[in-house]
């Protein structure tokens, strides 16, 4: 008998930033083909900001992402100062970990509650959840709400912050600002710990994989903005060295190039789950408490368990703001002067999706002669594939749909930020 | 903020462009206070979430893109399939729509809730480059003028509406 073949296809990924879709092509058991299809045109970013004068990258690469406009902030200005020799003060450092804290919040509260959560619910939406699940929907708005009032205060606006500059910021908060915050973030530290409480009660698939978790390492903290590039198979380099263990590769069905391990061309893992995997001892006091009393050992390699990954970066992102919010006292100096300089610059930070890699080379009058950008969705695309490839054997059900939603639930666990990941095109022009 | 009782007015928009009309109508109607309803200015459509207790009607006020002409304005009473038609201009946090519906399924939202939308000629702020990309660019705060004409007629007839419900 001929193994008949079957095409799996989901047009539109649903509860997923941006436009992508799945293809899956069987026969019989075996996988013949898996494409996570990123349709969504190239946005062109990299070429955009050639010309342009570093002070306005920070506001330009922002614009790349309505969810994680900061982790772009953030690895500008670090590679533009890392260019420059520029080194910002403990306080200027102490206050953008704090804006990072805002971001975090309001992306993982968004994706734990509204996106993730329904999966393991039983439920097609946030909005059917919400129906059933007041409590816990109304809850995730409300720590949603609050990252957000912390990029307003810090930021100057909760979508798209304006207020981050090379050396430091424009503005720096008034110390009332930022204690009149305080109760709110006291409230949402307890509810960041019962959201997590409540999702590792989730029922989780027996799906396991041997990753290759990669994210950045700080001896003394949580990694945000600094670190070394470390990973479960004993990497450990400097973030200038990046491209020189990391490779970008274009396929034909994506406009967001795929990233592999330069030297093996093997995928990897970025994201909440690879950060706690290889940071969970930095956590701060409530987080660690939490993640010992959890039943799961870190690093974890099931996928769909990044939503305990999440919760808990919530919790310490919650500490963390709260006890900066509780001792913060404006400086006279709101941002170090500068000085151009022809250089290049390269940093790494950790957006909620995971590392975000910026290069940047600078003419001698303070302008852009190239950039490089690689996002954590583009790096996690080719371990998407790789996961699918395995899932669909393993969950192998007769009916198309429901393989369909099985897929499209592994990829969710990725919060998978497409509009992101999308921002370059390789244009190659013949010439007669 | 102005007026009493349990009808609420929320204008959506930010200061940039005709994405402030939603603000702008707010404004007015503030100004001239013969509205009897609480009225509010909104950065996103979530922030509605947090000011619906207590209050028996909604009225909502947005820019929006339906293909229609600029200044051309349509009232939808919710639930109303056809609001998914048209495009309310917003940030990229949840839109009008989704909004309203997560409103509903948590319980919060009024019995009686009315959007007021107005086609703009311009979904985002015009950035004038005065010949030099390298120097910063001039970004455009006002409304274009076939949504100034409208405006005074528009607020007029949302007006009309808030004082007769």
């Amino acid at each position: 008998m001929v193994d008949q073949e079957r095409t799996i296809r989901v047009q539109t990924l649903t509860r997923v930033e941006g436009e992508g879709g799945l293809y899956v092509r069987l026969r019989g058991r075996d996988v013949e083909e898996v494409r996570l299809d990123i349709y969504e045109p190239p946005r062109l970013f990299e070429a955009l900001l050639r010309g342009r004068s570093i002070e306005d990258v920070a506001d330009i690469v922002a614009r790349i992402c309505g969810i994680c406009p900061v982790a772009y902030q953030m690895s500008a200005v670090h590679a533009i100062e890392r260019a420059l020799g520029v080194t910002v003060p403990p306080e200027i450092r102490t206050l953008r970990r704090l804006l990072y804290c805002g971001e975090w919040i309001e992306s993982h509260a968004l994706h734990v509650h509204l996106l993730h959560a329904p999966d393991f619910l039983g439920y097609d939406s946030g909005l059917s959840l919400a129906h059933d699940h007041r409590e816990e929907v109304q809850r995730g708005l409300r720590l949603k709400k609050h990252g957000n009032a912390l990029l307003e205060v810090l930021g100057g606006r909760a979508i798209h912050p304006i207020n981050v500059a090379i050396g430091g910021f424009y503005r720096l908060p008034r110390r009332e600002e930022l204690a009149a915050l305080v109760p709110d973030f006291e409230w949402g530290l307890e509810a960041a710990v019962a959201a997590t409480r409540w999702v590792a009660g989730f029922g989780f698939p027996e799906f396991s994989r041997d990753y290759d978790l990669v994210s950045l390492v700080h001896p003394d903290e949580y990694p945000m903005n600094e670190g070394y590039i470390a990973s479960t198979d004993g990497l450990h380099l400097d973030v200038s060295q990046y491209e020189q263990e990391f490779q970008e590769q274009q396929v034909p069905h994506s406009t967001a190039l795929h990233t592999v391990r330069a030297r093996t061309t093997r995928p990897y893992l970025v994201g909440p789950l690879a950060r706690v995997g290889l940071n969970v001892n930095r956590f701060s006091r409530a987080a660690r408490r939490l993640a010992d009393e959890l039943p799961i050992d870190w690093p974890c390699s099931n996928p769909y368990q990044s939503i305990i990954a999440r919760g808990l970066e919530l919790v310490h992102a919650f500490e963390e703001a709260l006890n900066i919010l509780r001792d913060y006292r404006p400086t006279n100096a709101c941002r170090v002067k500068i000085q151009h300089r022809a250089a290049v610059g390269h940093a790494a930070t950790e957006a909620p999706r995971g590392l975000l890699y910026h290069r940047y080379e600078l003419d001698d009058t303070g302008f852009i002669v190239s950039a490089k950008i690689v996002p954590p969705t583009s790096q996690n695309q080719r371990q998407i594939e790789d996961d699918l490839r395995t899932l669909v054997p393993v969950v192998e059900p007769a009916d198309d749909v429901r393989l369909a939603e099985q897929c499209e639930r592994l990829v969710r666990s990725y919060d998978p930020c497409i509009s992101c990941s999308t921002h370059f095109l390789k244009l190659k022009v013949d010439r007669a | 903020m102005s007026g009493l009782g349990s009808q609420l007015f929320v204008g959506i928009g930010s200061p940039f462009g005709e994405d402030r009309l939603g603000w702008q109508v707010a404004a007015e109607i503030e100004q001239r206070a013969v509205a009897k309803a609480c009225i509010r200015c909104a950065r996103a459509p979530a922030d509605l979430l947090d000011w619906l207790a207590g209050v028996d009607r909604l009225v909502v006020c947005d820019a929006c893109h339906d293909g229609g002409q600029a200044g051309t304005w349509r009232r939808f009473d919710w639930p109303n399939a056809s609001i998914n038609d048209v495009a309310f201009c917003g940030t990229h946090d949840l839109g009008l729509a989704a909004t309203l519906a997560l409103a509903e399924q948590l319980g919060l939202l009024p019995k009686q809730t009315t959007i007021w939308g107005m086609t703009t000629e311009r979904d985002t702020p015009v950035i004038v480059y005065a010949g030099d990309h390298r120097r910063v660019p001039a970004v455009e705060f006002d409304l274009s003028p076939a949504v100034r004409c409208a405006l005074v007629p528009f607020v007029a007839v949302i007006e009309r509406d808030l004082n007769h419900a």
